[in-house]
């Protein structure tokens, strides 16, 4: 009855589509459907599909899971807590810097102080440290008086002196 | 119906429901996911969701509807997942689908048939579950209804448009 409704339909519609044979044209392996089973379990509570593996969940392994996790978590407290409560410069007299004492200096008087084999001797540590291309070797304290006496003009010397 | 009722009966109901519909469902999921594997997976998995969900099933819808729409959702979820995992490579789904079809050891580019399969490729997913229920399984707009909750106007004008789709895609190719 409806394969009838169904022609006449086609008919009014898509007439062409009447002339093919509907059988399915894909390839199917050989006795697919007469091998073809869902698997029911023993228990009748469930049904796997052929070839799904069971995977036994092996509860007595449990608590060794749980006391590793523990301990794991036990390392990172315990080690967080240690970091946040590390001594401090600021807790550290030792190492405490007093702000107070630095005011104090008088840099210029302690400038002065110094003789110039001791700026000398800084300014060679400071180019090792800071490298070749960095070098600070052209302003050491002959150099740097010499450079500077030359490059000032008469004028700013006469100004300097007029002060 | 009723031996699914009693316990010691269920198997052996199931097996028999198993028989009856396995042929007519594979094909049905077939057409939509197009290669074999595929198909089978999602008929086993379509029959353990009818296995586990026996128990509610209420005898007054029909079981031959009941089986197809659980078979069309996980063929729906199916192509969705495949979708999903192929994302850049999939733009042009009826260009993929028309290539999965020729693969096939049985294709030939002459024959009527497999301008068919071609053309159903060609129309959207919805578009194609209806063609495919009107035209292969050959059933009523109230029993398609029953299986995509659409109402039975919307399925003859979907179908109607497919059909015209589906012979012009044919007689062009």
């Amino acid at each position: 009855m409806e394969n009838k409704e169904i022609i006449q339909e086609l008919e009014q519609v898509a007439p062409l589509l009447n002339t093919i044979a509907k059988k399915p044209v894909q390839s199917v392996p050989a006795g697919y459907f007469d091998h073809f089973q869902v698997q029911i379990a023993q228990d009748n509570s469930n049904i796997q599909a052929t070839g799904a593996r069971v995977v036994n969940m092996n509860t007595s392994r449990k608590w060794y899971t749980l006391v590793a996790a523990a301990v794991v978590i036990g390392i990172l407290v315990i080690g967080g807590f240690n970091l946040v409560n590390q001594p401090t410069i600021s807790s550290n007299p030792a190492l405490v810097i007093n702000m107070e004492q630095i005011a104090k200096i008088d840099i210029n008087q302690s400038v002065q102080a110094l003789s110039n084999d001791a700026i000398d001797e800084y300014l060679k540590t400071a180019n090792a440290l800071a490298g070749p291309e960095n070098s600070l070797h052209q302003y050491t304290v002959d150099a740097i008086s010499e450079t500077t006496v030359a490059e000032i003009s008469d004028e700013e010397l006469q100004l300097y002196l007029s002060e | 119906m009723k031996q699914f009722k009693i316990p010691s009966q269920k198997n052996a109901a199931f097996t028999q429901l198993v028989k009856q519909y396995q042929e007519k469902l594979y094909w049905h999921i077939r057409r939509m996911v197009l290669e074999h594997e595929d198909a089978n997976d999602v008929l086993q998995n379509s029959f353990i969701k009818v296995w586990n969900a026996l128990d509610n099933f209420r005898e007054d819808s029909q079981l031959y509807t009941w089986l197809y729409r659980i078979a069309t959702n996980e063929s729906l979820s199916f192509i969705e997942q495949k979708k999903r995992k192929q994302t850049s490579s999939f733009d042009d789904v009826a260009e993929v689908y028309g290539n999965t079809v020729k693969a096939d050891s049985n294709f030939n580019a002459n024959q009527l048939e497999w301008k068919l399969q071609l053309a159903i490729q060609q129309l959207p997913e919805k578009q194609k579950l209806v063609f495919n229920l009107r035209y292969f399984d050959e059933m009523t707009y109230e029993q398609i209804s029953k299986i995509l909750d659409t109402s039975e106007g919307a399925l003859k004008a979907s179908y109607h448009h497919a059909a015209k789709k589906v012979e012009e895609f044919i007689k062009t190719h």
